[in-house]
């Protein structure tokens, strides 16, 4: 996300941002003599000099900022530098690039690390693997590899070039930040790090249940047809049936939709996967079966039941007649910011989501959360939402300062993730004062409201360009804090970073409410994909003509072209086609692993 | 002309050439050793060196593939169709534009039927999924006719028409520019003798225009069989869905899959050869045509 500058600040005297830019002894004192040293910093700076501080004691309004206990040994003498890739883009105050900005020059102050940018990419697909393979034929690779797709990352192994982190990890790592906090859902964060029994990188963790759904439903269409919000599956259809047939949405008559779907059965956004889960069942993930053994879910005899039922819906008209021909992403206009639907299984963020849109077209649209209907036998799952993506931060074969690198991102995530520190960047950086009493301003729509997401400026989680952590649960217990902690703090005693905080938009609350809840379900109604490594020899041959088989079958089954019992023949030919060879491949993976 | 004489007055412009020709050497000949990777499993850390040899197991894979038939099919319908009705679509508009008598009208025509051209399918893509869906403007005005809604996305029956006649849209305007140039180049003394000894506007087009752009057309024609195996990638792309796989999958977005399961350059660079190699002997096999029909020849 590209940093903007909207504001002009130049009419704001003393300029706090000038005053933070500078640096050297020499300017120090002079601004010292002009503006008097503030009190706030005396006290809790320690050995680092204030003009690298975040936070804004400074300002009647503003807050403190603590730092974290700079690290044993740190900063290291003589200073060290490390060379790293980056994904780009960001942007600066003047003067300033990835080298040389307010992170950069406060983590030299705290570590002694100095950062060198050996080469960054901003396109995710394909220049990635651009850079990367050039820097692997070039043999110049960086020290620090920052979010090493799949492929390289299996091309790097295979080749010798990563170092073994095993050792240096059990002695540096932080026992808290690092260690405890990617210990979670036993251990899978480290599925694709650990090669072996061996550490060979350090994983790249996202949000828990980033991707989990709730069930969102029009609350005034409920009320206008006079029932609750389903807790069965088979109430979940009465529901949107009556939707239907009362024709509630705001398209022409005859066009409101039971529920909102796309051509991917289990996806990101206006997903069937709870339907399925309802059954015990996940379309696409490989799970344990009674013996031990991975099974493919999407060949099981239940999936048939539910394909079943899909189709009966399809063919009374609760879902739309070509939603098949739609991308997740593209339901969020049409479907639900259209006010066609009234009913979706979307995860936390939906709430911003489509339902701006749809509360923009219709003011008197209403939406709330729930919990996913169960099926008849009791089943309530859906799919549990991986924070650990296909990526890994690696260190170059022979690089000697992996201990430094992590005791690094020890601090920052400390410094970042826990909300008792208050963290919220840099001024000039992360956010501006509007004016000199007064607001903050988290730099407006270009952030989403945590104004603390501006952490892509340094290497290492949780530094990282699109949301690395090393605590999947951070935004939950930042949340917490500000509904529990900061919510109830009296209004006259909040500071400026509280009250950019608190409060919002009633869409961005819901937000807040619907990420705690689904991070209480994750792991009591998440089904697991339990197959997480490079694609098996079969898979590369194969995948590509038996995903395309499935993903046809599902939706012509579903939309009443192909007969119910197509889908027999389909497990046949999936069987025959390479799935009993890949099945047998992923078990062999899988019982290896034990 | 001596040798020596005829150099002394032409070397400047075998100087001229020499830029062109290391041009077309460095940036088109030397790439082409890469082509090796359709014979290895190829892996960037090992390079083009060291890359194990396979032989022919990429283009055994492919051509072994379930689906390489209804691939290679869909490939070669919809591409054949899309060159086909650009052709004599651009060659239709040419004429028109040329007759037309105002300029203004004229260039404001040229201006807004080319403009498609420079959108990117991405874009596209999404437009045309709004206006093609169910409730999307066409359906609707359809639907003014007492026309049920038609899944012109989502059903085999439609899907095919769909993107020849989009992709049709978008690149008919450019396609007229050639014409438009080659119709300026006619002799005005033609059309005017031709009026005067009576000729209305359909005969002088059928006497006059059109043989005079016929090098021309054939030249085009002759050209565009070179891309017989596209389709058009990134339009299918953006507007297929499973459901239309047994009509609009075609080669690139079946490989494209593939890759999104796993990198795999060598099977990329086998299909790449495999359509090169054929749009290799269509060309050569159309300028022989071009020249054996039209008298057409480059040297």
């Amino acid at each position: 996300m590209n940093k903007k500058f909207p504001y002009d600040t130049s009419d704001l005297k003393p300029s706090r941002r000038d005053f933070l830019r500078l640096s050297g002894a020499g300017l120090a004192a002079t601004m010292l003599a002009r503006y008097g040293m503030p009190p706030a910093f005396a006290q809790m700076m320690g050995d680092i000099p204030a003009e690298l501080h975040p936070g804004s004691p400074n300002n009647p309004r503003g807050w403190t900022t603590t730092l974290p206990p700079i690290p044993e040994g740190m900063p290291v003498d003589p200073p060290v530098t490390i060379s790293g890739s980056r994904r780009g883009p960001w942007e600066f105050a003047e003067g300033d690039d990835i080298e040389n900005s307010p992170f950069t020059r406060l983590n030299a102050a705290v570590t002694g690390i100095h950062w060198k940018l050996a080469f960054n990419w901003t396109d995710n697909e394909a220049e990635v693997l651009q850079k990367y393979n050039l820097a692997i034929a070039s043999n110049e690779l960086p020290d620090f590899m920052e979010t090493v797709p799949l492929q390289i990352y299996s091309e790097l192994l295979e080749n010798d070039l990563l170092e073994d982190i095993t050792d240096v990890w059990e002695e540096a790592a932080h026992p808290v930040w690092l260690k405890e906090a990617m210990g979670f859902s036993d251990g899978i964060a480290w599925r694709l790090a650990e090669v072996n029994g061996r550490k060979m990188g350090v994983p790249y963790i996202e949000q828990a249940a980033q991707n989990d759904k709730v069930l969102w439903i029009r609350q005034d269409w409920l009320d206008a047809v006079g029932m609750s919000a389903p807790t069965t599956v088979e109430e979940l259809h009465a529901v949107a049936t009556a939707f239907v047939e009362a024709d509630m949405g705001q398209g022409g008559a005859g066009t409101t939709l039971g529920i909102a779907a796309n051509r991917q059965v289990n996806t990101w956004y206006c997903s069937l996967d709870p339907i399925f889960g309802a059954w015990g069942v996940m379309p696409t993930f490989w799970t344990p079966d009674e013996n031990g053994d991975l099974q493919y879910d999407s060949v099981r005899p239940e999936i048939k039941e539910v394909l079943g039922i899909l189709r009966q819906w399809y063919a009374e008209g609760l879902l739309a007649q070509d939603f098949f021909t739609f991308a997740p992403w593209q339901n969020s206009g049409t479907h639900i910011g259209g006010n066609l639907a009234g009913i979706m299984y979307s995860p936390a963020f939906g709430a911003v989501y489509g339902l701006p849109d749809s509360v923009a077209n219709d003011p008197d649209a209403r939406w709330t959360f729930g919990d996913i209907p169960m099926g008849p036998s009791g089943i309530k799952k859906k799919a549990w939402s991986n924070p650990v993506p296909d990526t890994v931060y690696c260190f170059r074969k022979g690089f000697e300062h992996v201990d430094l690198v992590l005791k690094q991102m020890a601090w920052w995530a400390e410094l970042l993730q826990n909300p008792k520190n208050r963290y919220h960047g840099f001024e000039g950086t992360a956010y501006f004062w509007r004016n000199e009493d007064g607001e903050v301003d988290p730099m407006g729509a270009t952030l989403d409201l945590n104004g603390y997401d501006d952490t892509k400026h340094i290497w290492g989680p949780p530094g990282t360009n699109g949301g690395s952590r090393t605590d999947p649960f951070f935004e939950t217990n930042w949340i917490k804090e500000r509904r529990n902690v900061w919510a109830n703090t009296p209004e006259d005693e909040r500071d400026a970073m509280m009250e950019a905080f608190l409060g919002g938009d009633p869409l961005s609350v819901l937000w807040d409410e619907a990420n705690v809840f689904a991070v209480d379900h994750w792991e009591a109604d998440g089904i697991k994909n339990h197959f997480l490594t490079v694609p098996t020899r079969t898979m590369e041959r194969a995948g590509a003509s038996l995903d395309g088989l499935e993903a046809e079958t599902y939706i012509n089954i579903i939309n009443g072209q192909e007969p119910l019992d197509r889908f027999d023949s389909f497990v046949e030919e999936w069987r025959s086609g390479g799935g009993d060879r890949i099945t047998g491949e992923v078990n062999e993976w899988w019982h290896a692993q034990m | 002309m001596p040798f020596k004489q005829y150099m002394k007055r032409a070397w400047p412009l075998y100087v001229m050439i020499v830029p062109g020709i290391v041009f077309v050497l460095l940036f088109r000949y030397y790439p082409m050793y890469g082509v090796v990777i359709a014979f290895q499993d190829f892996s960037p850390a090992k390079g083009f060196a060291n890359s194990p040899w396979i032989g022919w197991e990429n283009f055994e894979f492919l051509f072994s593939l379930p689906e390489f038939g209804r691939i290679f099919g869909n490939t070669l319908i919809i591409a054949v169709s899309k060159i086909v009705l650009d052709q004599i679509g651009a060659i239709i508009l040419a004429i028109l534009l040329n007759e037309a008598r105002h300029i203004l009208f004229r260039r404001s025509i040229q201006t807004m039927i080319y403009l498609p051209h420079f959108l990117s399918w991405i874009v596209l893509g999404g437009i045309l999924l709004d206006i093609l869906s169910v409730g999307g403007i066409l359906n609707q005005a359809l639907k003014q006719f007492g026309i049920q809604p038609q899944l012109f996305l989502g059903s085999n029956d439609w899907f095919r028409g769909t993107v020849i006649m989009s992709g049709f849209w978008k690149s008919v305007g450019f396609s007229t520019i050639v014409y438009l140039a080659a119709l300026t180049a006619i002799n005005p003394v033609l059309h005017e003798a031709a009026a005067i000894d009576g000729a209305g506007r359909f005969r002088r087009i059928w006497h006059i225009t059109l043989p005079g752009i016929r090098p021309t057309i054939v030249l085009l024609a002759a050209l565009s069989l070179g891309d017989v195996l596209q389709a058009g990638f990134e339009q299918i792309l953006t507007l297929y869905s499973p459901a239309v796989y047994r009509t609009g999958d075609i080669i690139d977005t079946y490989v494209y899959r593939v890759g999104l399961i796993s990198a795999q350059y060598s099977l990329a660079g086998a299909v790449g050869l495999f359509k090169s190699i054929i749009g290799f002997f269509l060309i050569v096999l159309s300028y022989w045509l071009a020249d054996r029909f039209a008298g057409y020849r480059i040297l």
